[in-house]
């Protein structure tokens, strides 16, 4: 006759789901440590680990062999798995996409049916929104003329102070031909590069 | 020798991510290796779920399409076989709810063994064989679907407790106390049935 759990006597300390863990090495370090140490003082978990001991060595021969056979196949299973597979997927993304089509047209059927003062109160939140838009960038452009206007303020002051002094004439059409010189020369430098090519 | 055999000995030889990656890209090839690789031990822990054959082979197409269609959202930080399984087990789960679990003899009226191939054996040795299966499948049949499996997951596909928690969702804790009431269920009928394993 066997011992089964039932008929231990356990005690507080005792862990019997703990055995079949210790006999398949699932414990860690530490729990492995405790169980050994309880299974020395008490019997009954001592004669449980026995027990399961046992039953382990007939389940890993008997299981063992009868578990591990594998299923025979239908001739090229793999490939008409794979290809059911793909045939699946295109149904699905093909019945996505039809989804979308008619989650559209229903979309736009509704705003048809609901009318024109439905949808003034629907885009109503969209015209807020666009008014802010507008706002913001009436007083950028402001800021944008305002900025040009004081720089035209004082580039014309700078340029009456400068057209007073002797020679400063002269010294600007300097500058700028030789501007307009090196200007023109990289011009013609960045033609022929482009030319090259050909 | 055809001139796919060198492709799909080297696919052979790719860890499952690989193989992820280049069924994600497109390669049939790819995802039919991760097919020929899982399909063996997919359609071997359904059918001991669900006890029918011909139902595991549908359901193994089942799970093999939705891995198909998730393969995006594997995530190669976890097993490839803990992933598969895990759908294969929600797969078995749902089955079982619909339909509730099969009582399918595995032996057909005329002694020929369907599910699984059967080695070279004497006659007198093949039925002695049979007769020992058949009790044993008996015995895996009779027990609670939450322990069978476990029994399935740990003895026919050699899982570590770990791997068993991560596909059937459940805690550490009860993977543990479950194995241990699963073998301890199993001791008895086996006894009675003169298996002693050893």
């Amino acid at each position: 006759m066997h011992a089964t759990p039932a008929d231990m006597q356990t005690t507080a300390a005792c862990r019997p789901e703990e055995v079949a863990a210790y006999l398949d090495g699932e414990l860690s370090a530490g729990e492995e440590a405790r169980f050994e140490q309880h299974t020395r003082v008490c019997g009954s978990c001592a004669a449980l680990l026995n027990e399961q001991r046992r039953l382990l060595g007939i389940l890993t021969v008997a299981f063992g062999e009868q578990l591990k056979r594998e299923p025979a196949l239908p001739r090229d299973f793999s490939r008409v798995v794979r290809v059911h597979a793909q045939t699946d997927m295109r149904r699905v993304r093909t019945e996505k996409k039809r989804a979308l089509l008619l989650c559209a047209a229903l979309a736009v059927l509704a705003f048809a049916l609901l009318g024109g003062a439905a949808i003034s109160s629907a885009l109503a939140p969209v015209r807020v929104v666009a008014r802010a838009f507008v706002a913001a960038f009436y007083v950028l452009a402001h800021a944008l003329v305002e900025t040009g206007r004081g720089a035209a303020l004082i580039l014309r002051a700078l340029g009456a102070s400068v057209a007073h002094e002797p020679g400063a004439l002269r010294l600007l059409t300097f500058i700028g031909l030789t501007g307009a010189i090196v200007l023109l020369l990289r011009l013609i430098n960045s033609y022929h590069r482009t030319r090259l090519p050909d | 020798m055809s001139a796919l055999s060198p492709t799909f000995e080297s696919l052979a030889a790719l860890a499952d991510g690989d193989l992820v990656v280049r069924a994600l890209g497109g390669a049939d090839a790819g995802f039919e290796e991760l097919v020929r690789r899982y399909q063996r031990p997919i359609v071997s822990y359904v059918y001991r779920m669900i006890g029918d054959y011909d139902g595991a082979l549908d359901l193994t197409q089942e799970v093999f399409i939705k891995v198909y269609g998730s393969l995006a959202r594997y995530r190669s930080e976890y097993k490839f076989s803990t992933w598969i399984y895990r759908i294969a087990h929600n797969a078995a789960i749902d089955y079982l709810r619909r339909t509730g679990p099969r009582t399918q003899e595995l032996e057909t009226e005329d002694g020929y063994e369907r599910p699984f191939a059967s080695g070279m054996k004497t006659p007198e040795q093949e039925s002695e064989q049979k007769e020992r299966r058949a009790e044993i499948e008996d015995v895996i049949r009779a027990l609670p679907a939450a322990y069978r499996e476990l029994i399935i997951l740990r003895h026919g596909h050699d899982m570590s407790y770990d791997e068993i928690a991560e596909v059937t969702g459940l805690p550490l804790g009860t993977v543990k106390n479950r194995i241990f009431r699963a073998r301890e269920a199993m001791r008895s009928p086996l006894v009675e049935r003169g298996i002693t394993g050893i």
